[in-house]
């Protein structure tokens, strides 16, 4: 595989497509599980363990299958890899197990993994779909660490439970606080990402426009237009 | 539609590869599950750590004891000679239950009141977040059998909360006075 395609994907997964800041998905378990990091981190490891396998296994079926009855198909295969996450972590990390509750059987009906099987692992070949697995299942985990941060030290004055200071505001540790917390990341993030693009775009854009016009630059300029058709 | 048809059929075709998935899920789940399973022992074992800190040597006890407003569901004997219970609390919100851990203290094997309660599981309770340790704590050391405490928003499950914490109690109080006050005679 190319490197140029795993930077392509691993950017997408974990920043251009991020599921969490920029697509959205999964808003049930960032909201309800990001009050601790330790709980962040484990889900957004246990869904990149699944989106990883389910991804493979569903690429590696993607001719078998029938278009008929793909999502049935799709939620069988990742509700046997939830199934498993539970019994792997109810036997090898029980503390994570329980605090993650319902939220982990839930996984199999989890937007993430059900729109990458759907829109990338049925249509890509496996090396491919394992690779934005990873990648998908990392910018999910660290969408929730880092929003599990800011509510673990604003709202309990911890972090990963090792306690910081006697100050909290509790309001950080409630459901509005995590839609507050949620938004201020989405909106943070966004605004972040869409000046840094604007700004190498404007870079790539001024070196095209001060080069000699030449054979280098038309092709340069021919792959500027394809990039931007395919929506990359 | 002859057989040869429906053989040859898309509709055959969908249900023998959803079939296929099934069964091979269903047999990968089933080692899995062989492999992997935690024991009743194991979990009671992760109970008394979780209480405890450590580990520690335990004994089940037989026991059937239900009120009106409760039951004694485990009864296990632990080796420094307290006991750790599990009880059901009844009459909660929408007559739901919550079942809580907690260990009956024995002081040179007399009783000496409800220590280290936690909540196990509930049925229909929904503001399971109010009972805080803080909360829970007001029930620790003291050999009472008719705790009251009020959560204020979660009135009825308080109630099922202080029945589980009471039938257990009661329970012990009894074991205290039929042998005399000399402790549990199971």
């Amino acid at each position: 595989m190319k490197a140029e395609r795993i930077k392509s994907i691993g950017i997408d997964g974990l920043l251009k497509n991020n599921p969490t800041f920029r697509l959205v998905l999964g808003t049930c378990p960032t909201l309800a599980l990001t009050t601790a990091a330790t709980n962040g981190i484990g889900m957004g490891l246990a869904v990149t363990f699944i989106l990883i396998c389910s991804n493979v296994i569903i690429s590696l079926l993607r001719k078998i299958i029938p278009g008929e009855v793909r999502i049935p198909a799709f939620v069988m295969i990742i509700a046997t890899f939830v199934t498993l996450v539970r019994m792997l972590l109810d036997k090898f990390i029980p503390d994570l197990y329980e605090s993650m509750g319902v939220y982990l059987p839930l996984i199999v009906v989890n937007c993430i993994i059900l729109g990458r099987a759907e829109s990338f692992a049925s249509k890509n070949p496996v090396a491919d779909s394992a690779l934005d697995g990873l990648f998908t299942g990392l910018g999910f985990t660290w969408a929730m660490t880092a929003i599990s941060i800011i509510r673990e030290v604003l709202g309990a004055g911890q972090l990963f439970g090792i306690t910081l200071w006697d100050f909290r505001i509790e309001f950080f540790t409630s459901s509005a606080g995590a839609f507050f917390v949620y938004g201020l990341c989405i909106a943070l993030f966004n605004g972040a990402y869409t000046k840094i693009e604007s700004k190498m775009r404007r870079k790539r854009f001024r070196s095209l426009y001060e080069a000699p016009l030449g054979e280098e630059t038309l092709q340069a300029v021919a792959e500027q237009d394809t990039s931007v058709k395919e929506g990359r | 539609m002859t057989v040869k048809q429906f053989l040859k059929s898309k509709v055959f075709r969908c249900i023998i590869v959803l079939m296929c998935i099934a069964l091979v899920s269903g047999a990968l789940l089933s080692v899995c599950n062989d492999l992997l399973k935690v024991s009743d022992e194991e979990r009671v074992l992760r109970t008394i750590k979780k209480i405890y800190g450590s580990e520690i040597g335990y004994e089940e006890i037989e026991v059937s004891y239900e009120t009106d407003t409760g039951r004694i569901d485990n009864i296990y004997k632990l080796a420094d000679g307290n006991y750790l219970v599990k009880s059901t609390g009844y009459n909660g919100y929408q007559q739901g239950t919550i079942s809580v851990w907690l260990v009956a203290k024995y002081d040179n094997g007399k009783y000496a009141g409800i220590d280290d309660v936690s909540v196990a599981d509930n049925e229909k309770q929904t503001l399971m977040s109010k009972f805080t340790a803080g909360v829970l704590s007001e029930y620790e050391g003291k050999g009472e059998e008719d705790f009251n405490v009020i959560v204020g928003g979660a009135t009825y499950s308080s109630h099922a909360l202080n029945n589980a914490v009471n039938v257990a109690a009661k329970y012990f109080l009894g074991q205290t006075e039929e042998t005399g006050g000399n402790g549990y005679e199971g």
